[in-house]
């Protein structure tokens, strides 16, 4: 049970799960089931969008060896430097240079937070911070179904007790093993977002309308409803780790276990479905040829949405366009559940939407390190200057333009 | 990894500049003469060393087991260069700065293939002493492969004293 109430009937959640599953639960009724949620549920959801059993699940979820290691080696050196840090009474203090407060940071996610060698990620960009001591768990390729599950963040949570907690997860649930094909339909007929409750409220309430809406439209067309399961299987599990660390799992924060935490979540940008290897002949972005050739391009989003039928290039990327902006206004509809049961902004959403551009694409899925750094830019701004009363969403390209109060 | 690339780094070090040392004294000309030699001269040093007796073997012999090492030593280096430039990388706020010390992951793997192929035509050379039609040039590939050499250094230290004085 996880809040301080009688816990629902499982009959009737059972019933919310299935209605979930077919895309058929109202926005009430996912509100209701939301607090309701354990990670066995979770597992069970999981199961039934990827019409696969658990040790499958947990197979294809799982990382691969070496990718594993080079994850891991990076996270290595970014902790020992943590330790480094934190060591000489970091706490304490103010940064030397501008006067900021020292900030111990928790980051947990996917390659948008720890890309193997060749690219700074946002995290580096972060950790090059001198007010800022990053511990990293994030490892390329996690789910954050995987995340949920091992719990490493809870760990570090509550030995390390930071100011700060980052978390990047979702990216890899979709697209990773060439799910995205599981998530579309080549037909273009799919009316599945209008009967989706949940994804039509979060388009009627959005925080920033498309601003390409004749793209989302025709992007919706093709989404099939296994994709509306998972996006509101993704709120429950983001409100699962978040309502735990902010409430103890209680729903009320007087039994917040980290007290004045503030947590920042992301939701990537519109990738473009690609297999071009050439992106341009500036030596200096070698690294972009090799990712290309080596590291998997195209086998995320382009080749799953041909062999679903759908090879229309504008097509694709409108798939994608529409899937990332409901992504975002998902994690930002989390960050509104927080502020109203907290009376104060305690969930920050980065908003990377239309920050990276056509060329801005080091591959498929992973932007360039200079828009690494834009994005990683408005995590400082985000740490450094948390608004507690305002808006909880800091969109990147307006941070680029000139700053955000 | 870091530390054991370092340690080994100097041990091939020294023990190729101490086959090198050996070289020069008895013959006047080291192994970068040779690699930096047009073909009269390299065809020249290459009949000397072989003329050359050091102990129990010919000097040819020494530059032959030098460059054997020179193999190990350039995996060594190669790997160096990529893990300081990588975490140096990690620290570096300028973005084009940053750019060009990722471009040193790819400039080391160039410096060490060219390495390999100069190695290969000296090898190649070193089975032919006197003979000018066998001996293969490779200063076209010394120079471009120390140029490269330099600017990599040179980036990684700009970077680092940088790093000291600029938060």
């Amino acid at each position: 049970m996880n809040n301080d109430r009688e816990a629902m009937d499982p009959a009737i959640k059972k019933d919310l799960i299935d209605k979930l599953l077919n895309n058929k639960i109202t926005v009430s009724e996912l509100i209701k089931l939301r607090p309701e949620i354990n990670e066995f549920d979770l597992s069970e959801i999981i199961q039934h969008i990827y019409d696969l059993n658990l040790e499958q699940v947990r197979k294809i979820a799982a990382l691969e060896p070496i990718m594993a290691k080079v994850d891991a080696l990076k996270n290595s050196q970014r902790n020992t430097r943590f330790i480094k840090k934190v060591k000489n009474n970091f706490r304490k203090h103010t940064a030397k240079h501008n006067g900021l407060k020292n900030r111990v940071v928790v980051v947990e996610g996917d390659s948008w937070f720890n890309y193997p060698i060749l690219l700074s990620d946002v995290i580096d960009w972060v950790s090059m911070e001198e007010n800022m001591a990053v511990y990293s768990l994030a490892s390329g390729g996690d789910w954050l179904m995987n995340m949920v599950s091992a719990k490493k963040y809870v760990e570090q949570l509550s030995t390390l007790q930071p100011d700060v907690f980052i978390i990047s997860g979702g990216g890899n649930d979709l697209v990773g093993n060439r799910r995205i094909a599981a998530m579309v339909t080549h037909k273009g007929d799919s009316n599945e977002f209008e009967n989706s409750a949940f994804a039509k409220y979060l388009y009627q309430n959005a925080a920033n309308t498309p601003d390409k809406p004749e793209d989302f439209q025709r992007g919706t067309q093709f989404i099939s409803k296994d994709f509306y399961a998972l996006l509101a299987f993704f709120q429950l599990q983001y409100y699962f780790i978040i309502n735990g660390i902010l409430t103890g799992g209680k729903g009320k924060g007087e039994h917040g276990k980290f007290p004045g935490i503030q947590i920042i979540t992301q939701g990537y940008d519109y990738a473009i479905p690609s297999d071009k290897k050439i992106a341009g002949y500036n030596p200096l972005k070698w690294y972009r040829l090799f990712a290309r050739t080596f590291l998997g391009h195209g086998g995320w989003l382009k080749t799953p949405l041909q062999l679903r039928g759908i090879y229309d290039p504008e097509d694709q990327r409108k798939i994608v366009y529409a899937m990332i902006y409901l992504f975002n206004e998902m994690m930002i509809d989390i960050g509104r559940v927080f502020s109203e049961m907290l009376g104060e902004n305690r969930v920050f959403h980065i908003d990377s939407r239309g920050s990276v551009g056509e060329n801005g694409w080091t591959d498929e899925l992973h932007p360039l390190p200079k828009h690494f750094k834009k994005t990683a830019a408005a995590f400082i701004h985000c740490i450094n200057n948390p608004n507690k009363n305002g808006s909880a969403v800091i969109e990147v390209v307006k941070q680029q333009e000139g700053g955000q109060k | 990894m870091k530390k054991i690339l370092i340690l080994v780094f100097i041990i091939v070090c020294a023990v190729m500049s101490f086959q090198g040392k050996i070289l020069q004294h008895f013959s006047g000309k080291g192994i970068i003469s040779l690699e930096l030699a047009n073909k009269d001269t390299g065809v020249e040093i290459i009949s000397l060393w072989s003329d050359t007796l050091y102990g129990d073997q010919s000097l040819l012999n020494i530059a032959q087991k030098n460059t054997y090492l020179d193999f190990l030593f350039i995996l060594v280096y190669v790997l160096l260069i990529m893990t300081l430039s990588n975490s140096q990388m990690q620290r570096e706020k300028r973005s084009w700065l940053n750019e060009l010390l990722r471009l040193n992951l790819f400039l080391a793997f160039l410096i060490g293939s060219l390495d390999i192929m100069e190695n290969i035509r000296l090898l190649h050379s070193f089975h032919h002493p006197g003979n000018l039609a066998e001996f293969w040039r490779t200063d076209f590939i010394a120079w471009p492969k120390f140029v490269i050499a330099g600017w990599v250094i040179l980036i990684y230290l700009f970077s680092v004293i940088k790093g000291y004085f600029i938060k």
